[in-house]
């Protein structure tokens, strides 16, 4: 367990902003957590930035612009997980002792349509073989056909996150839908029509860390965090190329990380209350669920349709609306889970608050590949039987 | 006097390949404004060319003699336009058939007369023995001309034979006659092929004659069987009169395919080496033509799958014809891939790529691919390797099939992770449009061209639901 808490957080509504700059909306979202754990200049000793989009010394910008500099500041990119990897590096900094107090950012702002990246082999994209919404079909078809996923189920998995989505305003997309609007948007490529994807944008958050002991006491505790890369061979785990082995059984990196987490936090899937995870695409939420331990394969479509990982159910899964609804700018989309996470675990998180959440556990899975979990409780929690 | 001489070579085996696509003349017809128009010719699909054609060809004679392509010696094609004008469209397709980098090899072109050239230049390397093995090649892929008569006629197609010193069927007599006449033609910096001036005069003062000469000068009875060239459809018809009312036998590919070009000659023999008997293939092109004679002793191995691989092929309109020749396109800007053709990338990568090759670990016996992006094992991280060409056959673990997609790329387009047998998983494009696909189909990878970046042709394999016939002789039962 560690001891590190978290004494703010701040956020830049996930969205499209215009002009404005991923320095502008990372030093709004600083200010807020600064504010929120009182911590001033001269306060806290490090910085982590979590950025892919950022270009050199992102992080530096910000705390320029807000006349913080002077520590350490370091940007941290990890794809998706990126702001699971500067958050992991913050609290392993507090816990070995060479700082008290460290800020982790997030900041992105990324360019319009299918994500292009450095990431594949050029030859892969002038063979048309890396794009990426094609890459998350494929992942689906096979869930499908493995897990008796149906399409009707991806449509309801976003009906469920827009739902959530209404009650959040830092989300991008804040109206309800229904399985017929979901399955009636343009098909991009089968099975994933243009609803069950999210869309890359901007937007920022941060997070104050602290010694726990110099925290104030309704700080929420930061249990774990877990950063994964996928083993070798594996081909649909968001690794490069798409080659490598027909071999079915490697594991997911999303399980990597997540029983790195829950060892480290002493407990197992059955003791969350709350859960933020990646849902880039609908099929993404639908496998990390067994991936995580959350159910086994093959249960999603009777939890899609008892409500259980919804709003008011037993394990509600992405209250804040997933990225399906804020949209994912990706050095900020981790953070900004654990941002959500915050809220619920200190019980603010107004229309859409999980009642009496104790323990959340946040997840995302990208490029690299890198997966990361981060697992939250709250304050003054009894101690937990772990496993 | 025009006097034969004599070829010293035999055919071990036949492969042909046709484009996926039809295009009836009533449609071009309609398309400039007018009623009629008989038959239909063959057009290549966007991932198709005078290529990628020729290695499907190749293949398949390859397949049938059951001869692994590192036993061939050299290759010889002809072809009136290969996919550069200038570069590396042989190396291509000697890597795509995963010859002997250090074959003996020729590109013939200049005009149809070239899928000739290539036979007897082929000829020529096993007469002096030179060569034990050679491949010869005949494709074409003809773009006509903006409403001239060729639109209906030109098509495409290819022909593979597998020559040696011994085989079932005997090259024999060939002769040869030339004239310095314009005749269809595409000059320099221009991407279309001209119709002849003047049709009469081309068939009295040019075709006819030339084509007279060299099919009479050859010995010949009642029962041999013909392949005559056929530009326009009506052409070889009347030559066929004027050698005597001979028997001719490429009629069916002629009216499946239309004018072949460069591979018309072999392409219109195909289906008749079955049979025992004397074919005679007359070949003709920039004002030259030629005769040769074939004397089938026994079936070529190959000949009866020459009907099956012809026909077939999805209709067409007009439009989209022209779209596929790349005679219609959107105006503005398409989307620039990561790197110039060029690049280093694509130097180091190319080999393997179109050689579909893997890197076999001395330690595991994993296969990792493509070799140049894994120096490191992913089994077991040791650094050794042989270099193994992968399997071109496979099963389907997922595909998507990409209903939008920027150009240069053309919608649906399936992306297919496969399994192949040496248990590597690797992603190709699919060939189709995706509807024939479902996960845990076998599938057969072809080369396809996969988009022409800022004018390059990419080539990789793509995948085609398997058909019975095609695994039979991808996979011999000798």
């Amino acid at each position: 367990m560690r001891r590190v808490a978290i004494a703010g957080v701040g956020m830049y509504p996930f969205g499209r902003h215009g002009e404005l700059t991923a320095t502008e909306m990372g030093a709004t979202a600083l200010r807020a957590a600064l504010a929120q754990a009182g911590i001033r200049r001269g306060e806290f000793q490090a910085t982590f930035c979590a950025t892919a989009y950022g270009g050199v010394a992102a992080g530096h910008r910000v705390l320029s612009s807000l006349a913080l500099t002077g520590g350490p500041i370091i940007d941290v990119e990890a794809g998706c997980a990126s702001g699971g990897a500067a958050l992991g590096l913050g609290a392993a900094a507090i816990e070995s002792g060479q700082y008290d107090t460290v800020i982790v950012l997030g900041i992105e702002k990324m360019p319009k349509g299918i994500i292009r990246s450095s990431f594949f082999p050029s030859w892969m994209e002038a063979a048309g073989l890396a794009a990426t919404p094609a890459y998350f079909a494929l992942r689906a078809q096979r869930l499908m056909i493995e897990q008796g996923i149906t399409s009707q189920d991806l449509a309801d998995l976003v009906v469920k996150n827009r739902a959530n989505g209404v009650l959040n305003p830092n989300a991008m997309f804040r109206s309800a839908v229904t399985r017929e609007q979901v399955l009636g948007s343009t098909l991009v490529c089968d099975p994933l029509h243009l609803w069950m994807l999210c869309s890359p944008n901007e937007g920022a958050a941060a997070v104050v860390l602290q010694r726990a002991d110099l925290a104030p006491a309704a700080s929420v505790r930061l249990l774990a965090t877990a950063l994964r890369s996928h083993l070798p061979g594996s081909v649909l785990d968001e690794s490069t190329p798409l080659a490598g082995l027909s071999a079915d059984q490697i594991t997911p990196p999303s399980t990597l990380a997540a029983d790195a987490a829950y060892e480290e936090a002493g407990l197992g899937p059955t003791d969350l209350d709350v859960i933020e995870c990646q849902d880039t695409d609908a099929a993404r939420e639908l496998l990390t669920w067994p991936e995580l331990g959350l159910c086994d394969g093959g249960q999603q479509p009777q939890i899609l349709a008892e409500g259980s990982f919804a709003l008011g159910g037993r394990l509600p899964v992405n209250p804040s609306g997933g990225l399906l609804s804020k949209g994912e700018p990706l050095g900020a989309s981790a953070l900004g889970q654990v941002v959500e996470l915050v809220h619920q675990l200190r019980g603010d998180a107004g229309p859409r608050q999980v009642e009496s959440a104790r323990v959340g556990l946040a997840h995302t899975i990208g490029r690299g590949a890198n997966a990361s979990v981060t697992i939250l409780q709250a304050a003054e929690q009894g101690a937990l039987g772990g496993r | 006097m025009n006097t034969p001489r004599e070829c010293h070579s035999a055919i071990l085996s036949i492969g042909v390949a046709a484009p996926s696509l039809r295009l009836p003349a009533a449609q071009v017809a309609a398309g400039w404004g007018r009623a009629g128009g008989r038959g239909q010719v063959a057009v290549c699909s966007p991932s198709e060319d005078a290529l990628t054609l020729a290695w499907l060809a190749a293949r398949r004679a390859l397949d049938s003699a059951s001869i692994p392509p590192e036993e061939i010696g050299g290759i010889w094609w002809g072809c009136t336009r290969a996919p550069f004008a200038e570069g590396p469209s042989l190396s291509f397709l000697g890597a795509a058939l995963r010859l002997q980098t250090n074959s003996e090899a020729a590109l013939l072109s200049g005009s149809p007369h070239a899928g000739i050239d290539a036979l007897l230049a082929a000829d020529d390397a096993i007469t002096s023995g030179r060569v034990r093995t050679a491949l010869v090649i005949a494709s074409d892929s003809i773009l006509p001309a903006l409403g001239s008569g060729l639109e209906a006629a030109s098509g495409a197609g290819a022909v593979a034979v597998l020559l040696s010193a011994e085989g079932p069927a005997l090259l024999g007599q060939v002769t040869t006659q030339w004239s310095p006449v314009l005749d269809r033609y595409r000059g320099d910096l221009e991407t279309e092929t001209r119709e002849v001036y003047d049709g009469r005069l081309f068939r009295e003062q040019v075709f006819l004659p030339l084509c007279q000469t060299v099919g009479s000068a050859l010995t010949a009875d009642p029962s041999s069987r013909w392949s005559l060239p056929d530009p326009d459809g009506r052409l070889g018809r009347t030559l066929g009169e004027r050698l005597g009312s001979v028997k001719v036998v490429s009629t069916a590919a002629r009216s499946e395919l239309g004018d072949t070009g460069a591979a018309a000659p072999l392409l219109g023999l195909a289906a008749a080496m079955g049979d025992p008997g004397t074919l005679i293939a007359v070949g003709f092109g920039g004002g030259r033509a030629t005769a040769i004679s074939i004397q089938i002793n026994a079936p070529v191995p190959g000949s009866s799958l020459v009907e099956q691989h012809l026909s077939g092929g999805q209709e067409v309109s007009y439009t989209e014809a022209l779209r596929c020749r790349g005679q219609l396109s959107a105006s503005g800007e398409t989307v620039e891939m990561a790197v110039p053709p060029g690049s280093a990338m694509f130097v180091r990568g190319s080999h393997e790529m179109l050689a579909l090759l893997g890197a076999r670990c001395l330690a595991c016996a994993t296969v990792n691919t493509p070799p140049n992006v894994h120096p490191t094992c992913i089994s077991c991280g040791a650094i050794e390797f042989e270099i193994v060409p992968l399997p071109l056959h496979g099963t389907v673990q997922t595909f998507v099939v990409n209903q939008t997609m920027p150009a240069p790329f053309v919608a649906p387009l399936p992306l297919i992770v496969l399994d192949l047998e040496d248990g590597s998983r690797i992603s190709v494009q699919g060939a189709s449009d995706g509807s024939d696909l479902h996960i845990g189909v076998a599938v057969d990878l072809q080369l396809r061209r996969y988009a022409l970046e800022r004018g390059v042709p990419i080539y990789g394999y793509a995948a085609l639901v398997s058909t019975a016939s095609e695994n039979t002789i991808e996979r011999p039962s000798a």
